[in-house]
């Protein structure tokens, strides 16, 4: 017979040992259910990692799901091109219909699958190749497009990125990405730079465990599809409101609107754009390239069998902004697009310049491409895509 | 009847309470603002100008 049961009905319901055994369940249930979720694509219609779904308004998307989103429709026989670097290639000012990736995707055809991870802000480095290293991991035929521009100063960042630092070692920590010795040598370097840093090292503990628990990965889902607990100024007027339902609304920007003499940047671009940042500090024909900041940076945060399936864009600026600079700057712009192409090409590098023949009216403002460059960017990226795909070996 | 109802409510709590620890984890993660705003704007709280977006 069983003994009656004494207490509040509140005391009853809160049975220690039941209520344990039950909260450690739900626990255990989230951390599967994470795991679960990260494997899917969560992403409806993607076309980029735009302002309501990326680091802006505060959402994390993690490496796992964008290697889900990568994943999604790609058949062994299909050509992943996942597209990495800043604003540029993210297509600040196009808008979502008239995104640059849309045309490359049109251009390429069905047996190309092109996904859009730039990221508005980032280095060289950040974001867009873990991804790339993630989805190479279970698919063989991967091309990575990523760029530099003179702003960018040469430097791709350290290895495990820059604003996307979580992104690294949630990829390195799950296991996405692979063990290269060189870049090993610069994380350890690198921790015990940072070795008082708190916050860079509480981030590693953070991924560490977070490749156990996939807390991120099934709260980013939640906060993607059901409902979202996170403020920002970005979602001030409907903060609960899930992120799927916030369409891409980056503005189409006026193009060939730009004029140097209203531009109050273009004085401190001047110094950026009249370095040479691939020359060694004495350059001579026989001089050794691969010391310079550029070939480094970008020698450490991309692990030798990636280089070649990697493809540098070099995107050149708004010929009216070049025009407004001094002769001797011009000279040192237009000298610094073929060394870099050059010392990129000796590390291993598959480079291309981009938008040489571009006008005023294919840019709406210093850097980034309009809409009516958009179809010219895609069609001279995509001609780069074929042939670099032909030179891998990916079309056989 | 009554206890049944009781044991469904507990599981049903218990499971409430141990979702908390899982989303605290990942809330307790997230930066007060977000960081690109800090790492362009003095004020730290406007979005960067255009002309820096694509540093």
């Amino acid at each position: 017979m069983a003994a009656p049961q004494s207490g509040t009905p509140l005391e009853r319901l809160i049975a220690p040992r039941a209520l344990l055994a039950g909260v450690i369940a739900s626990f255990v249930a989230c951390c599967v259910l994470g795991r679960t979720v990260s494997r899917v694509n969560i992403y409806r219609d993607f076309t980029r990692f735009h302002s309501h779904i990326s680091s802006l308004s505060l959402y994390y998307p993690t490496a796992s799901q964008a290697r889900a989103v990568a994943q999604s429709g790609l058949t062994p026989e299909r050509i992943a091109v996942v597209v990495g670097g800043n604003s540029v290639m993210y297509g600040h000012g196009h808008g979502a219909e008239n995104l640059w990736t849309r045309y490359l995707q049109a251009q390429l055809g069905d047996r190309y699958r092109v996904v859009n991870f730039a990221q508005k802000g980032v280095p060289t480095a950040d974001f867009g190749p873990v991804a790339a290293e993630a989805l190479e991991g279970g698919h063989r035929k991967v091309i990575f497009l990523t760029n530099i521009w003179p702003g960018t100063g040469g430097v791709t960042g350290e290895p495990d990125g820059f604003f996307h630092r979580y992104f690294f070692w949630d990829a390195y920590y799950k296991g996405l990405l692979t063990r290269d010795p060189e870049r090993e040598a610069r994380l350890a370097e690198l921790a015990r730079e940072k070795k008082d840093d708190e916050t860079y090292a509480e981030s590693k503990r953070r991924a560490r465990l977070d490749a156990w628990l996939y807390n991120q990965d099934l709260w980013t889902a939640f906060t993607y599809r059901c409902a979202s607990a996170v403020w920002c100024p970005l979602v001030a007027g409907s903060a609960l409101r899930a992120r799927v339902r916030y369409p891409d609304c980056d503005p189409v920007l006026p193009a060939g609107q730009y004029r140097p003499e209203t531009d109050l940047g273009l004085g401190s671009l001047q110094t950026g754009l009249g370095l040479r940042y691939a020359l060694p500090p004495t350059p001579r024909p026989d001089a050794d390239y691969s010391i310079t900041p550029l070939v480094k940076s970008f020698k450490l945060c991309f692990p030798p069998q990636f280089r070649r399936r990697t493809l540098v864009v070099m995107n050149h600026l708004n010929p009216r902004a070049i025009k407004a600079l001094s002769p001797e700057t011009q000279a040192n712009h237009a000298a610094n697009y073929r060394e870099c192409t050059w010392a990129l090409g000796q590390a291993g590098f598959s480079v291309m310049e981009l938008g040489r023949d571009f006008t005023g009216l294919d840019y709406i403002d210093t850097v980034h491409v309009s809409v009516v460059g958009a179809p010219k960017m895609a069609a001279e990226v995509a001609a780069r895509v074929r042939e670099l795909a032909r030179e891998l070996g990916y079309t056989e | 009847m009554r206890c049944c109802a009781v044991k469904v409510l507990r599981w049903l709590a218990s499971f409430a309470v141990g979702v908390v620890p899982h989303y605290a984890l990942y809330r307790m993660a997230l930066p007060i603002e977000p960081f690109i705003y800090m790492a362009f704007s003095p004020t730290g709280n406007q979005p960067p100008p255009p002309a820096l977006a694509g540093v």
